[in-house]
């Protein structure tokens, strides 16, 4: 063989060995490229499975919340029927209470009517007395005059005299 | 007074500043049957009390001189047995005490 072709064999040798260090070059980048989409794969894969643990978990929160409205229904309409029993025992209530007060009103009108005719009496009793006080007064110093005509003198408004208990 | 009782006695009881009763100090002493009095007072005006505490000479029922008292529209026994007498000023005074059943 020839210098002259071994050294273009040579030369395309290393020309070679050239493109086979760039090809292993890319390789080892491709190898890179293909770990990061596993990876993002992976992570894809992941995050689908999260969402869908999360979905669950909302429906059941869901499913929870119904069943808490509903039973909050029924207490809702528990209470607005216990409201009306008791808006009808406290009407009842009233309507009694408004018997006695109107029984009570009609007794102290009648009181009332009582105590005005008792007092017009006593009225009338006081001036009659009033009368009987002023001529029982004039008789008196009537028969004082006249006792005084015979010197004797009543003792009236003087010394106390003594006086008896009973008890 | 109410009809249909008896006289048991008669008594005088002297009152000064010291507080007296009809148990011990009357002359004669407060009979066991009587149930009621009359009294009158003499000369000397005196309080009484008969709720067990002894009357002053400030403290008191004031029963004058020449006053009474008919302690016979029920029976006062215990009236009898706890009244306490004593003079309101200085001097002696008297009741005097007629006792019925």
């Amino acid at each position: 063989m020839d210098l002259e072709l071994i050294g273009k064999q040579m030369l395309e040798a290393l020309a070679v060995q050239g493109q086979l260090a760039g090809l292993e070059v890319k390789l080892v980048e491709l190898d890179g490229l293909l770990s990061k989409a596993a990876k993002d794969t992976e992570d894809s894969i992941k995050e689908k499975e999260h969402n869908v643990a999360a979905r669950e978990q909302a429906e059941v929160q869901v499913r929870e919340t119904a069943r808490n409205v509903e039973t909050a229904k029924s207490s809702v309409i528990a209470a607005q029927s216990h409201l009306k029993f008791v808006e009808k025992v406290f009407r009842e209530a009233e309507q009694e209470a408004a018997k006695y007060d109107n029984a009570a009103l009609s007794q102290l009108d009648e009181a009332t009517k009582k105590f005005e005719e008792f007092k017009k009496k006593l009225e009338a009793d006081k001036g009659d007395l009033l009368e009987e006080l002023k001529a029982t007064k004039k008789e008196l110093e009537r028969r004082q005059a006249v006792l005084a005509e015979q010197g004797i003198e009543l003792n009236i408004g003087g010394k106390p005299q003594a006086k008896t208990t009973y008890l | 007074m109410a009809s249909g009782v008896n006289i048991i006695g008669y008594a005088t009881l002297a009152v000064s500043s010291s507080a007296v009763n009809l148990v011990d100090n009357a002359s004669p002493t407060l009979p066991a049957r009587a149930n009621r009095m009359f009294i009158t007072c003499e000369t000397q005006a005196v309080r009484w009390r008969a709720d067990g505490t002894a009357p002053t000479a400030t403290e008191g029922h004031i029963l004058a001189a020449g006053d009474s008292i008919s302690f016979t529209g029920i029976i006062h026994r215990q009236l009898l047995e706890k009244i306490q007498f004593i003079a309101t000023a200085a001097g002696d005074g008297a009741l005097k005490i007629t006792y019925f059943d």
